[in-house]
């Protein structure tokens, strides 16, 4: 019975054991006409099938996951017509729109390499700073590498170089500051925007409430805070409490992967493309969850293995990893990360490296839907 | 085995290649100006003892190549019996592993497969 309340939703009205079978035929041919949409680019009818679907079938892994995916199609398309406008001609909007929208896709590397060439264009520009800036900030909270923590104190610092108005940057430096320990720095920083914005009521509020009660080291010695959280992939303060932290941590702290979505994801989108065994690891390590035969071992290989593909980018000046692909008698082994975990997957030599990384990708995708398939 | 990594150092797309031993030294390199030597060859032996102690845990058979593809490029490493051909590509593309795979081939026919697999 849970079987069915599982497939069927909650709420609705209860179904018999009889109906299983027809039912699930229904949702497979449904499942079934969406993807062969999605495959077509017929991206619109793909998402009316899989809403329509899921009025049906609302805990339906794989439609979610179709409908989702088609969104990020969506913004994919936003996203070539500001490139297109940028590399037509020089338009800041463009840019920082741009920016915010890779950041906001989890697109961080891509959203770097823009505002590395906003700065490029407008070298004087406060404002590229601070966007340089920003995606540091991202990656630094998905990541917590210092060195991307040390790289937007640089650019924060040099666009208060350009401009000492630049309230943006105080506020994001409050942030950082705020994250890693330091509560002192930050409230500098809150100190000098509340001087030139007096009704910043939000900060204000954060000064006077939440700053407080921050965990704080006797000495804020901001390069030994760095390392540390580094090394304990943790930070002592939540980000999300500061006035606009939330933006930068959506990834980490909302995006929290559901071991029992997973196990339905890997299921479905798994044996469709033919992925044997596929695990999910969280911040130092730790199995979030894993799906396939023999569970234990997999999760064991792709921790000690994601291991050292996070060790290699931390120590390498290689750019941030992307995937890490292992080949063998024993098939392909594909690891991806994926903002505050790391999915990993075990498929035939025949399954190219791609399909395996777009299966994670749904997988992952669909294991993150919201609230209302966690209650299953 | 230098005359394999010269000819693929003339194709546009490798940043540097190198030959490491399966105790994870450096036979020869040939690497671009940006890329440090000890850096590679010490990211190259973590992989491989890593993936190798690994797979043998899981009860794998040894791997054959392993490619971490980065925003800057790729790091593709391929058994080759006794020894292993590290290449840096700038860009990541798969159609890059035909050159590869052919360079390793003639280092396997260079340096046959011996005892390496107790990583």
């Amino acid at each position: 019975m849970n079987f069915l309340k599982k497939l069927f939703g909650r709420g609705r009205k209860a179904h018999t054991s009889e109906d299983a079978p027809q039912l699930a035929r229904e949702l497979e041919a449904t499942v079934a006409e969406a993807e062969r949409l999605v495959a077509a680019g017929r991206f619109e009818e793909a998402t009316q099938i899989a809403e329509t679907g899921l009025k049906r079938f609302p805990t339906a892994v794989r439609l979610r996951a179709v409908i989702q995916y088609v969104r990020r199609v969506g913004a994919n398309k936003r996203l070539a017509q500001l490139k297109k406008t940028i590399d037509d001609r020089k338009d800041e909007r463009a840019y920082r729109e741009l920016i915010a929208m890779h950041i906001d896709l989890g697109n961080r590397d891509q959203a770097l390499e823009v505002a590395q060439r906003f700065i490029g264009e407008f070298p004087d520009s406060a404002e590229a700073h601070i966007d340089v800036a920003e995606v540091y900030l991202a990656r630094y909270f998905a990541e917590l590498f210092a060195r991307d923590a040390r790289a937007a104190v640089e650019s924060l610092t040099r666009a208060l170089e350009l401009d000492e108005r630049a309230l943006r940057a105080r506020v994001l430096m409050g942030l950082l500051y705020w994250s890693i320990g330091a509560p002192h720095h930050a409230g500098n920083d809150i100190a000098e925007v509340l001087r030139l914005d007096p009704a910043n009521a939000r900060l204000q509020e954060f000064r006077d409430q939440v700053l407080p009660k921050g965990r704080t080291e006797a000495e804020e010695d901001i390069e030994v805070l760095l390392d540390g959280a580094e090394d304990r992939q943790e930070l002592p303060n939540d980000p999300s409490a500061y006035p606009g932290g939330r933006r930068f941590v959506a990834e980490r702290q909302g995006g929290a992967l559901s071991p029992k979505l997973f196990a339905a994801a890997a299921a479905g989108i798994g044996r469709r493309l033919r992925i044997e065994q596929l695990a999910a690891i969280g911040g130092g390590g730790r199995p979030l969850a894993v799906a396939g035969e023999k569970k234990e071992e997999f999760v064991r290989l792709a921790c000690r293995i994601d291991a050292t593909a996070r060790r290699a980018g931390r120590h390498m000046n290689f750019g941030t990893m992307r995937r890490l692909m292992v080949e063998g008698k024993f098939g392909r082994l594909v690891l991806v990360p994926a903002g505050n975990c790391t999915v990993a997957a075990r498929a035939p030599r025949s399954v190219t490296t791609e399909r395996i990384a777009e299966g994670l990708e749904m997988v992952v995708t669909a294991s993150r839907a919201d609230g209302s398939a966690e209650e299953e | 085995m230098e005359v394999i990594l010269n000819r693929l150092e003339k194709e546009a797309w490798v940043r540097g290649s190198m030959i490491v031993s399966n105790e994870g030294m450096v036979v020869v390199e040939r690497l671009a100006g940006d890329l440090d030597r000890d850096a590679v060859a010490a990211l190259a032996g973590d992989l491989v003892t890593e993936v190798a102690g690994g797979l043998k845990e899981a009860g794998h058979e040894p791997f054959k190549r392993i490619v971490l593809s980065a925003t800057t490029g790729d790091l593709v490493v391929v058994d080759c019996g006794t020894v292993y051909l590290v290449v840096i590509t700038a860009v990541g593309s798969e159609a890059f592993y035909i050159e590869i795979d052919s360079a390793a081939q003639q280092l396997k026919r260079l340096a046959p497969s011996t005892t390496m697999r107790g990583m």
